[in-house]
């Protein structure tokens, strides 16, 4: 098989096109710049080259959704997301849900007093997903709930829990709480 | 201690804080990525590996080339460590669909991925054989091929002839498919050589297999090898022991001067670990005509590997399940050609019930009567192939209760006879399962130091059970202590040797080794062998968070505060940031004895 | 998996320049949308171009315009947004339940309508390449579905060379409704129906749809009709949500008094690519929607089915569908 033909030509060339990427965005508040192979997963970027590990792999091909992660304060799947998309954007992971002095977010708090969770793994990208699912309206019942959040696998069924924390918090949302 | 607490690592995993195995990026890490086999049996004849290290930031492609460097962990359940007997990358053979046959490891997870897609390998392809009904198997008899008394055949009385005699008749086959328990954690090593030790984070059930093999395929001391599993991402069985991908990271490691990770991704989980074998039960079962069992005849063929004989283990359940007085079980091995088949989820008692259980319910419509009826007129005080009184036995009691808490009174018995108010069909039914109750060998150590802090170090490890917290409330109830104050070690051979986490027996085997430990702290500071402990102080260290909490008290491990360095910081939990001391001599058979250290608590004030 | 081969980016702001890109990237440049399907292909190794377009930064791509006579939807608006649009939701529940049902909610928001109609199968062996024989991946090479596993395979439109199913819903709603496509190109614009859009395998089942690789699709037209509003999208899949059809139907109703003037059903999980049910829309004409005449049309729908070796159960159940997709169609002409 023949070897593909490599650019690496820092700027556009006057094609148009790079074989190296400089972004620049801000995660969880804090600017980050970083030149990128196109290659790059969002999910990658995160974990190996800003340690930021929270946000988890459990498939790298959309399936799971435990790499959920909030672009410009929506939800995507940073796995499949080239980091190259996420230039010039607000990126906010898991690291970045509890509040500036560290306390939880209340649907952190919720996940923990509803037991939504056992190993964990998933948990991040449930939260991620869940936060979304309020703010975009879609936590106003159980059956709604469970629909919105169906793109979120747990292995170890705490799916109950899930939802009784994201009910719970909308509802508190709603109660002007 | 009134109300249960809520998980003590709740909080750090909903903050994202909790590192799993790959959650690690040491200073200088590399990236690994495996080519695998494009056939399903052979042999490799060439591998050409010169595309693939010209890509750029590549850094060594190990191929079974390579494989001197690696022995066999040997397959657990044949006195090993490994999942199974053979080990990638040490022969040219190919044994299955989706073994690995070289291992990239690059600057970047690209330039490894990139690299892998391009080693070549030309092949020489043999048939192959993958499910239970292919030309090309071979059947075993499991008597014949696995030591005597080791998941022996069950035979109790002339079950052939009691079942030709028998007037009601049922005879049925169930299919039971090969199953991956697929956790949500990815299989994935992070290697690290320190001088001649190494160190492995990686999520598994069983450290000590994990450090063992390890030793064993490098051949070095186990002194020299430390596995780190504090949380586990779901294991299922799928982690019970050393899996094929981790001594590839280490050797990877070794020979680069540089950590390695190696994330497998979830398309090969299905290859490179064990799984729930394809078994098929033929269930005859033989009754008076009011539903009375005289004969049952439960055979089984079970998949298993060309390399490693998985045992069968289906018809010690099903010959306990009702007073059944002629029994003959009988168990065969499938040798397909698949990785080696493991424990996924009681792979023997699920699908054994399974089909047993359809069978009773075959032969309750043969009689006509009450599927629930028919099994607590089936039940038993006395186990039917020993003859011993059962020492606790609760089916009946389940049944009934389960019947009435259901309503069962109402369902009716006709199929299709039940509606609801839409049209809506109903079907309902009852079936039942038994899992045997055990428990393993356990060291427990237990410290408390003057500043409030008790930590237990003990083997097991947390897969999302809770094993961490069912200790710290062992710990609370006893001494009265405060949940924050008490720190967990699992997972860690550094600390304790690590049993194997499995067939629901970890924390029941954990918490009696923490409770002996507690005992023995008690006699050396004087305390009664119950009550709060007075000389051990309330912590002074939590820093009671905003609690928004509803149901549950909001028990949390004192508050964690996030890094706020540089966005390239590794975030790091405090439990680990300070290793444990390295282990005692004792002996890690002394089956829940504590540590033979004093602890380190000052004489108590008053005392 | 990662990507494994390397290629080169280029992100336009209008819709001129990513045209005019596609072709000064050569050949083997791709466009890029969402990524869900491209990205995953290129993880998988199906896809390998040489160089992207990424789409995503075009305003211009994404313009929704419900309010005139026909829908227009910008190819680049995203699922999740046209899902929701009130129109639709009201007007033509089809393409709204059509959406919806296609996907998560995180991957409706990355995806956008356009990318969404250019999914390619979901079909295992052609996801796994090697040493699975696949005619899509190497023309020529043979079909391992069809001696293989084919439960989740087609039974309409298929081939010697090919049976593998068109996983989509939007494009079956869209096809029920006579929506057209714009399409941009080096020479010019030019609009199709989303019937031509899409082909069978035949004997080249590589080439799935009618567009040159340096045509982009713009927009999405739906035509005014008088059956939107009594319609609806059934999907039918082994679990509640968050899975493929293993049979689907796009369902459009008008209902005069008490008998039908005027039917759409298209077909989707079973075929090859989206599937018109014409005959069976013909059954219904001038007909009361009952059991029966449900029953009838989802049957005459599959008439020509052609079941493999596992999938055989897509004819009983596609036709069940279709009569249960019609009569909640017809539940709602009565709103």
């Amino acid at each position: 098989m023949d070897r593909f033909p490599r650019d690496t030509t820092g700027s556009a060339s006057r094609s148009g096109f790079s074989g190296r990427l400089h972004v620049q965005m801000v995660v969880n508040g804090r600017d980050v710049e970083r030149d990128l192979d196109p290659r790059e997963s969002l999910l990658d970027l995160l974990r190996e080259r800003l340690a930021l590990t929270g946000t988890k792999k459990g498939c790298d091909h959309g399936q799971c959704g435990a790499c959920t992660v909030h672009i410009d304060g929506r939800r995507v799947l940073s796995c499949l997301t080239l980091a190259a998309k996420a230039n010039g954007a607000h990126v906010t992971t898991i690291e970045g849900v509890a509040a500036a002095d560290g306390s939880p977010h209340p649907l952190q708090q919720a996940f923990v007093d509803y037991d939504a969770l056992q190993c964990g793994y998933c948990t991040p990208g449930q939260i991620m997903a869940g936060l979304a699912c309020i703010a975009e309206g879609h936590a106003t019942d159980e059956a709604q709930i469970r629909e919105y959040l169906s793109g979120n696998l747990c292995r170890c069924g705490a799916y109950a829990g899930i939802v009784a924390a994201v009910r719970a918090t909308a509802a508190a949302q709603e109660g002007g709480c | 201690m009134s109300q249960p607490l809520a998980r003590v690592d709740a909080f750090d995993k909903v903050m994202g804080a909790v590192q799993f195995g790959a959650d690690r990026v040491p200073p200088g890490l590399a990236h690994g990525a495996l080519a695998v086999a494009t056939i399903g049996r052979g042999r490799v004849v060439r591998i050409d590996t010169s595309a693939a290290e010209a890509v750029p930031g590549v850094r060594l492609v190990l191929t079974p080339r390579d494989g001197g460097e690696l022995a066999s962990a040997g397959f657990v359940m044949a006195g090993g460590h490994g999942f199974q007997s053979l080990q990638p990358l040490t022969d040219d053979h190919v044994a299955y669909r989706g073994q690995p046959i070289a291992l990239v490891v690059a600057d970047t997870p690209h330039a490894a991925a990139e690299a892998a897609a391009l080693v070549q390998a030309e092949y020489e392809a043999e048939p192959l054989s993958v499910d239970l009904d292919a030309d090309g198997v071979e059947v075993l008899d499991q008597a014949a091929v696995i030591p005597a008394g080791f998941f022996p055949d069950v035979d109790v009385g002339d079950a052939d002839a009691a079942f030709a005699r028998s007037p009601v008749r049922v005879d049925s086959v169930f299919d039971c498919p090969p199953q991956h328990a697929c956790p949500m954690e990815l299989m994935a090593a992070v290697a690290e050589w320190n001088g001649d030790t190494l160190t492995v984070h990686e999520a598994t059930q069983n450290a000590n297999a994990v450090r063992f093999g390890l030793a064993t395929q490098l051949g070095i001391d186990v002194e020299r090898v430390r596995v780190l599993s504090p949380y586990a991402g779901g294991g299922f069985g799928n982690r019970n022991s050393l899996q094929a991908h981790t001594c590839l990271a280490a050797v990877a490691a070794r020979r680069l001067g540089r950590p390695v990770k190696l994330v497998v991704p979830r398309s090969q989980m299905f290859h490179d670990a064990s799984f729930r074998p394809a078994s098929r039960h033929r269930v005859r079962l033989g009754a008076t005509v009011d539903g009375r069992l005289q004969a049952a005849i439960h055979e089984v063929d079970q998949q298993t590997s060309r390399h490693d004989l998985f045992p069968a283990n289906y018809v010690e359940m099903t010959s306990r399940l009702y007073g059944i007085p002629n029994f003959r079980g009988h168990q065969r091995l499938v040798r397909t050609d698949v990785q080696t088949p493991g424990y996924m989820r009681a792979p023997h008692e699920h699908p054994a019930a399974f089909a047993f259980e359809c069978a009773i319910d075959e032969l309750a419509y043969a009689t006509g009567r009450d599927p629930v009826d028919l099994r607590l007129a089936n039940d038993t005080g006395t186990d039917p192939v020993s003859g011993r009184p059962f020492s606790s036995r609760h089916l009946a009691a389940c049944l009934r209760r389960g019947a009435e808490r259901f309503g069962w009174a109402n369902r009716t018995l006709e199929p299709g006879s039940m509606r609801l108010a839409d049209g809506t069909l109903v079907g309902w039914g009852v079936a039942a399962g038994a899992y045997p109750g055990s428990a393993v060998p356990t060291v427990a150590r237990l410290r408390a130091d003057d500043d409030g802090t008790v930590s237990v170090q003990v083997g097991g490890h947390e897969m999302g059970q809770g094993i961490r917290t069912a200790i710290v409330e062992t710990v609370v109830r006893d001494l009265g202590v405060a949940a924050d104050s008490v720190r967990v070690d699992v997972g860690d051979t550094a600390a304790v040797p690590q049993h194997l986490t499995a067939g629901s027996w970890g924390t029941a085997s954990a918490l009696p080794a923490v409770h002996d430990a507690l005992q023995e702290l008690r006699r050396s500071l004087d305390l009664p062998p119950t009550g709060p402990s007075t000389c051990v102080p309330p912590s002074p260290r939590s820093a009671a968070p905003t609690s928004r909490s509803r149901r549950k008290p909001a028990l949390q491990a004192s508050h964690r505060r996030q890094s706020t360095g540089s966005a390239a910081e590794p975030w790091r939990s405090p439990a680990l940031s300070s290793p444990p001391s390295p282990p005692s001599a004792s002996s890690p058979t002394s089956s829940r004895s504590a540590s033979n250290r004093p602890s380190t608590a000052s004489t108590c004030p008053g005392s | 998996m990662l990507t494994t081969r390397p290629f080169t980016y280029a992100a336009p702001t209008t819709i001129a320049d990513a045209v005019a890109l596609i072709d000064t990237g050569g050949p083997g440049t791709k466009f890029l949308a969402g990524g869900t399907t491209l990205y995953d292909l290129m993880k998988l190794g199906v896809e390998t171009p040489a160089a992207v377009v990424d789409l995503g930064r075009i305003p211009e791509l994404a313009i929704v315009d419900t309010t005139g006579d026909q829908l227009v939807i910008g190819a680049g608006a995203r699922m999740c947004d046209v899902a929701e649009d009130p129109v639709l939701l009201h007007d033509y529940p089809a393409l709204a339940e059509s959406l919806s049902l296609a996907a998560s909610q995180q991957l409706r928001t990355m995806a956008t309508v356009g990318g969404n109609l250019l999914q390619r199968t979901r079909c295992a062996y052609f996801r796994a390449g090697a040493p699975f024989a696949c005619n899509k991946r190497d023309p020529g090479s043979g079909c391992a579905a069809r001696e293989g596993i084919d439960r989740v395979h087609a039974v309409l439109g298929v081939s010697d060379s090919c049976i593998a199913t068109y996983a989509g819903d939007w494009a079956v709603a869209l096809l029920a409704f006579d929506a057209l496509v714009d399409v941009v190109g080096p020479g010019g614009e030019r609009t199709l129906p989303v019937a031509d859009l899409h082909r069978e395998p035949g004997d080249t089942p590589q080439i799935e749809h009618t567009l040159a690789p340096n045509e982009l699709i713009v927009r999405i037209r739906v035509p005014p009709t008088d059956t939107g509003r009594a319609s609806t999208y059934l999907k039918i899949r082994d679990r509640e949500s968050y899975a493929f059809a293993l049979a689907s139907a796009a369902v459009g109703l008008a209902v005069d008094g008490d008998v039908v003037r005027n039917a759409r059903i298209a077909l989707g999980g079973v075929a090859t690519r989206p599937w018109r049910a014409r005959a069976a829309e013909e059954s219904l004409i001038d007909a009361p929607v009952t059991a029966d005449t449900a029953r009838r049309a989802g049957r005459i729908a599959f008439a020509d089915a052609r079941p493999g070796r596992h999938n055989g159960y897509k004819i009983e159940l596609g036709a069940r569908t279709v009569a249960n997709a019609l009569l909640i169609a017809a539940q709602r002409s009565v709103r």
